[in-house]
């Protein structure tokens, strides 16, 4: 997809360019929204509000300064942080089982695949929110360590650190938890 | 008993959550209650600059050659 094309196109007032743009990206965007520990239903609402508000602030939208990829990533990012920390904050008020990230699975119908699926999805949960969000970053294709580490608001090194914790606390709960 | 590590990380690998099919419908349903962006035409790239001020500085030599020209020859007159 030639995303200075679609742009052309929405500029001469073709609003049905977005689609394309909506098709090529959603997929990375639910993958990441899942690696940051969302639910199905939750990841949706912040996907669809991702391409809304790219479409609101697409005026802004530089080529010169960022590849449109990570331009969108961003304005997920920052949805998705404020999003969790608003449940963190309302999970630690409330004391209570957060809905948030309620999963639809019953243990009768969990096959084995499925049960590693909500194992890891329990597992990205008890990250700190540092350490989920840099990894669920790093899973990024073709967004460079300097772009992300840009985005996350820290230095590469400290991007690394924080995703070799992650991945070190993933191995260490995945490989002797049963969840 | 250690679960097998290739598995969660194929299914971090993988994506934890999938699009919806409808999503770029339902996207698009709420893109058309929205104005349309005020896209600005972008800034041509340097080198389309680059190549304006050569073509520039071409001109300005050829004129001066032609003009150069002329005068050597009512001077050689």
């Amino acid at each position: 997809m030639n995303i200075h094309y679609q742009l052309q196109q929405i500029r001469t007032g073709r609003r049905e360019a977005f689609t394309p743009i909506v098709e090529h990206y959603q997929q990375a965007l639910f993958g990441y929204l899942g690696r940051m520990g969302l639910s199905q239903e939750h990841a949706e609402d912040l996907a669809q509000e991702t391409f809304l508000k790219a479409w609101q602030n697409l005026a802004r939208y530089d080529p010169d300064r960022a590849a449109f990829s990570t331009w969108l990533f961003t304005i997920a990012h920052r949805l998705a942080l404020n999003f969790l920390q608003a449940a963190h904050h309302k999970e630690q008020t409330q004391e209570a089982d957060n809905p948030i990230f309620a999963t639809t699975n019953t243990p009768q119908t969990r096959t084995e695949q499925q049960a590693t699926h909500h194992r890891l999805q329990k597992a990205l949960r008890r990250l700190p929110l540092q350490e989920r969000s840099a990894l669920a970053l790093a899973h990024l294709q073709g967004i460079d360590l300097k772009t992300l580490a840009r985005m996350e608001g820290c230095s590469e090194a400290a991007l690394k650190v924080r995703l070799h914790r992650a991945r070190q606390k993933l191995h260490q709960w995945l490989d002797t938890d049963h969840g | 008993m250690a679960k097998s590590p290739e598995n969660w990380q194929q299914q971090l690998q993988d994506d934890l959550v999938q699009a919806p099919a409808d999503f770029s419908q339902r996207v698009m349903q709420q893109i058309a209650t929205q104005p349309l962006p005020e896209l600005q035409e972008s800034t041509p790239p340097w080198w389309t600059w680059l190549a304006v001020a050569g073509s520039f500085l071409l001109g300005i030599e050829q004129l001066l050659t032609f003009i150069f020209s002329i005068w050597l020859s009512s001077a050689a007159n």
